[in-house]
């Protein structure tokens, strides 16, 4: 089955946690560690999902930001050896997106994936497209 | 074919364009919607709405009716927004046999008639007099009108909905 993991600085995490209750109401298939909010130490949370990601799962951990402390916890523990792939800086389009795919996860899936939600970054324009294409039924049927 | 109308008053929005597309395994959405064909804004953020590989159409509700019973649609599955009822008993009337389900999700809260004339049907469903005639009139349309927000809710019937507010 599919199994994923939102690590991130912070209750990040939780607020991820969130926005998918509202949109999806699938929250509960994705774990999360908010870190440094305690004392507590995170990487056992870490080995344990990593350990509970078997042959026939498709796991997949989601950190906060490139180069932060989360992904270089993650890195450490070498997820990709148990065929656990590691996605940083990711936003909310990219994990809703692979959270409801019935698509296998494979790093094609997730590259394309990843494109996809980095094209959604971007300043958005307040004037209207030249040609609309929404009003032709032609268009529309093509 | 619309393997759904559903009724939002936001119309496109993040549980409609990255959860409902998905679910219905729908590429095409139409929102049919007279004011939205007139103002350039509101078309705008439809548009922006809309994901990546999925096409838009914003018709009035009478176009939206051609649109689904042109012989183009009949071997695809459309997803249909309106952001009230009476426009989707419009649309079932306007397109008979083209419609497999109405869901009324999220109407009446922002439509800026009288609070104390608005009866509530559940948190997200709140009807002024003519929405809730509309609403008795869809749901004998002989066409599955339900509401359900989201895919892991389960889908109750608008009837029993209204008749639960003993209207």
């Amino acid at each position: 089955m599919k199994k994923l993991l939102i690590a991130t600085h912070g209750y990040l995490a939780d607020g991820f946690k969130s926005s998918l209750s509202i949109l999806t109401g699938q929250q509960d298939q994705v774990q999360y560690i908010n870190a440094y909010v305690d004392e507590s130490d995170y990487t056992d949370a870490l080995e344990a999902f990593i350990d509970s990601v078997g042959p026939d799962d498709q796991g997949v951990i989601f950190t906060d930001i490139y180069g932060g402390s989360v992904c270089q916890r993650v890195l450490l523990q070498q997820p990709a050896s148990h065929g656990i792939f590691h996605v940083t800086g990711a936003n909310l389009g990219l994990v809703i997106e692979v959270l409801l795919t019935d698509k296998p996860i494979t790093r094609e899936y997730l590259e394309g994936a990843i494109e996809a939600a980095r094209s959604t970054m971007r300043i958005v324009e307040e004037e209207a497209p030249q040609s609309p294409q929404e009003d032709s039924a032609d268009d529309f049927f093509a | 074919m619309i393997a759904q109308i559903r009724v939002d008053d936001r119309l496109i929005h993040g549980q409609v364009a990255l959860v409902w597309t998905k679910e219905l395994g729908t590429n095409r959405i139409i929102v049919a919607n007279k004011h939205a064909t007139e103002s350039d804004v509101l078309r705008m953020t439809l548009q922006m709405g809309t994901p990546t590989g999925q096409k838009l159409l914003v018709k009035d509700v009478p176009d939206a009716c051609r649109i689904a019973n042109d012989p183009r649609a009949a071997g695809m599955k459309i997803f249909a927004l309106t952001n009230c009822v009476r426009d989707a008993l419009e649309f079932v009337k306007g397109a008979p046999g083209q419609i497999q389900t109405v869901n009324v999700a999220n109407v009446g809260r922002f439509d800026k008639t009288d609070p104390a004339t608005k009866v509530t049907l559940c948190s997200t469903i709140m009807l002024n007099p003519d929405e809730l005639e509309a609403a008795k009139e869809l749901c004998e349309q002989g066409v599955p009108v339900y509401h359900q927000l989201i895919p892991s809710d389960t889908k109750t019937p608008l009837k029993s909905l209204i008749e639960k507010a003993g209207k």
